[in-house]
């Protein structure tokens, strides 16, 4: 066969089987949209202000990745009548976040429950999506007691109905701690009783602060009615901790230097100069015994 | 031949250097005070304008006077240590070289402090460190450390020189000397005359001097690397600091030692003082530091490297890109810790000037390296500076700073021009000592042998 026809063979077979192809897929591309997905979840904070977070993203497992700045728009619902709450926008990651006061109530249905619904309109390249999430509000009371020189945590759970009394709430998960300098030290988990109330021994040997203040944290982690909770209260249970002290003492800046310095250099200077002096008298002491009558010349 | 014909042969070898100065003597003393007098200009520039004309900003507080500071200091303490170690370890081929080691260390030890003083933008302050010192601050340690150096040193100098001051006073008839001079050997000669028990005086002060002067120069180099070390700069920050320190220091020193005297046996014929010997034995020390400094470096690279926190990263990253401090860093440690290896460990390339010039190599590096482990450390903090003018960010040395630093070794070399014309470059009364005439005794006063229970 000449190399001409191999050549044209060669340039059909390219063009056939991969450049063609490749163009399909492309055009295809271009009209397919990218599904996307949203996460949303529920959050009552320590000072009772809610939390929306939501995470949009594309992809899933390892090619998981969150569409940026995109326009999300919150509603609630009121009975049957939806009603837009805001509209807020994603970061680089994907992620937004919506804090909502606490003074802020959210309608309920008849059963208590309220629902956020967040919104992607997607654009042209992603798919819009949306997303429900549903929380009942519940309220959790932190105090402290001692009984018989023991300490105690009492924690109650309640709603407020619709005339406004408290509805204790039985078998919520409760796990204490204490907060810590970069993230919290549990210490129980409790499950209230039937009159809402669960209640845990505080240990006596908890570090504080130099006047004994620990943040105590009781959280309700993600549960399926009321979402997470967190609740804090300062006590001054813990144990006396003055750090100022050991710093001060390690310091360049401190007042005074440790003792410890002060004799290892007075015995390091001492020690030195006691030798230098000897060394000194001796070499004076070669001028004294100089004989009258002079040697031979070095 | 008796110890006094074979001091007079040597002093007659030798009596060029001290006799009265010849012309090419003081065109040396010329030039160099040409290049003092323009550091002493640019010091004046520095002092009426400020730091503004050297290179110094905000961020990158320090430059080439610390590197300075830090190598001269360096240089110093190496050379009491080799000197002390010598002396009490009575290393027989090594007396030629004890003089320069001394003078190295005093001489090192005067200059060195002052590119400290230059880095101050506030030098009257510095009475304070006098009236208020604090204890607990590694400057105050420093400050001590230096100053209790400088004087055991000028002493311990002094104290080797007292019999070549005897040996030129009992001969200064035969020499062409000025008279103020002969009157000056005999005052610095302080009557030694050589009997057994000013011999004995003598030597038990030199062996104290240098017991002392060992543990000083160790300590106070430490002393200078915890300047550095208690800082948590990243770069500095490192329990290695001291030891990599003393480490550079009895490297770079040895270095300039094989420098110096290849000067001498090059310009003075001084071929049967400075043997092929003495530049094998020190050429291969050479190669051992060399590989030691290698070890250390790497080992402070690689914990380093395995730092997961980004300013130290960052700071690793200077070293490695060609377009900052990837040239600087590669030529340099290839100088330190391989050159060396290469030129003095393969028989092919070695002889008397490849390891002199290795030597010059190897002090040009190892004051590479201290740039680099002083101002791309400063250019990178652990917050990045931000709406900076690049000059205040990029550290770039003035010919302030330069002219500054030649006149430093200007001054240094002419401290030892004006040195070896005072007295002999070489201690000849030392060398002339027999073998075990000077025992030095370990755990004095031990009074009965152990080995008899």
């Amino acid at each position: 066969m000449k190399p001409k026809y191999i050549l044209t063979t060669a340039l059909l077979f390219l063009f056939f089987f991969y450049y063609l192809p490749a163009k399909t897929t492309a055009a295809a591309n271009i009209q397919k949209k990218t599904k996307t997905r949203l996460k949303v979840y529920y959050e009552k904070l320590a000072n009772s202000d809610k939390k929306i977070s939501i995470i949009l993203f594309q992809g899933t497992g390892k090619k998981m990745k969150g569409i940026e700045n995109a326009e999300l728009v919150l509603t609630t619902f009121d009975l049957d009548n939806e009603r837009q709450l805001t509209t807020i926008y994603t970061d680089a990651n994907g992620n937004a976040m919506l804090i909502i006061e606490a003074k802020y109530l959210f309608p309920k249905d008849e059963r208590g429950y309220s629902v956020v619904k967040v919104m992607y309109s997607g654009n042209d390249s992603l798919k819009a999506a949306q997303k429900k999430v549903k929380f009942m509000d519940l309220n959790v009371d932190v105090s402290f007691e001692i009984v018989d020189s023991i300490k105690l945590i009492t924690v109650s759970t309640f709603e407020i109905d619709s005339i406004g009394n408290p509805k204790p709430i039985e078998g919520v998960k409760l796990n204490i701690g204490v907060e810590r300098l970069f993230s919290t030290l549990y210490l129980s988990k409790i499950e209230t009783n039937k009159k809402g109330i669960g209640t845990m021994e505080f240990p006596e040997d908890i570090a504080g602060d130099s006047i004994g203040t620990i943040n105590v944290i009781v959280k309700i982690d993600d549960n399926d009615d009321y979402g997470t909770i967190t609740k804090a209260k300062k006590i001054n249970w813990g144990t006396i901790v003055d750090y100022s002290n050991v710093s001060e003492n390690r310091s360049l800046f401190g007042d005074e230097a440790p003792l410890w310095m002060i004799i290892s250099v007075f015995v390091v200077l001492a020690g030195a100069w006691y030798h230098f002096i000897l060394a000194i008298y001796k070499v004076l002491k070669i001028k004294k015994i100089e004989p009258k009558i002079l040697n031979e010349p070095l | 031949m008796d110890s006094h014909l074979k001091a007079k042969e040597l002093l007659e070898e030798n009596k060029t250097f001290i006799e009265k100065p010849n012309k090419q003597w003081f065109l040396k003393v010329f030039i160099l005070a040409v290049l003092i007098c323009i550091g002493l200009y640019a010091l004046v520039l520095q002092i009426t304008k400020g730091h503004l004309i050297t290179g110094m900003r905000d961020n990158v507080v320090w430059g080439v006077y610390i590197v300075n500071f830090v190598f001269i200091l360096g240089l110093s303490y190496a050379g009491a240590l080799i000197a002390g170690i010598f002396h009490l370890a009575r290393v027989e081929w090594a007396k030629p070289l004890q003089r320069i080691l001394k003078l190295i260390t005093v001489f090192a030890l005067i200059v060195g402090p002052v590119y400290i003083l230059l880095c101050l933008g506030r030098p009257e302050r510095l009475l304070n460190l006098f009236l208020y010192p604090r204890i607990q601050s590694p400057i105050t340690w420093d400050l001590i450390a230096i100053m209790t150096d400088l004087i055991f040193c000028i002493v311990y100098l002094y104290f080797t020189y007292i019999k070549d001051f005897a040996l030129l006073r009992d001969n200064s008839a035969n020499l062409n000397l000025y008279g103020w001079r002969k009157k000056l050997y005999k005052f610095l000669a302080l009557g030694y005359q050589n009997t057994p028990e000013q011999k004995k005086l003598l030597n038990r002060a030199l062996d104290i001097m240098a017991a002392i002067i060992i543990p000083t120069s160790i300590i106070a180099y430490s002393l200078l690397a915890w300047l550095f070390g208690m800082n948590l700069k990243v770069g500095w920050h490192s329990a290695m600091t001291a030891p990599f320190f003393v480490l550079s220091a009895v490297y770079s020193g040895i270095a300039l030692l094989i420098i110096i005297m290849w000067i001498y046996r090059k310009t003075q014929r001084l071929e049967k003082v400075f043997t092929d010997n003495h530049f094998l034995y020190l050429g291969f020390s050479l190669v051992i530091l060399s590989l030691f400094y290698g070890y250390f470096y790497f080992s402070q690279y690689i914990t380093d490297w395995y730092n997961i926190q980004e300013t130290t990263n960052r700071l690793l990253s200077k070293y490695m890109d060609f377009s900052q401090y990837g040239i600087h860093f590669s030529v340099a440690i290839f100088m330190v810790a391989f050159l060396p290896s290469i030129i003095i460990g393969v028989p092919w390339f070695r002889s008397i000037n490849s390891i002199a010039i290795t030597s010059v190599f190897v002090l040009a590096g190892l004051w590479v390296m201290r740039y680099l482990m002083i101002v791309p450390v400063l250019e990178t903090p652990y917050l990045p500076m931000q709406d900076f003018r690049e000059s205040w960010v990029h550290y770039s040395a003035t010919w302030i700073e330069w002219s500054l630093t030649i006149a430093g070794i200007a001054i240094c070399v002419l401290f030892f021009v004006v040195a070896s014309k005072l007295a002999p470059i070489i201690p000849i009364s030392e060398m002339l000592e027999k073998k075990g005439e000077n025992k030095f005794v370990i755990f004095y006063k031990t009074r009965r042998k152990l080995s008899k229970g």
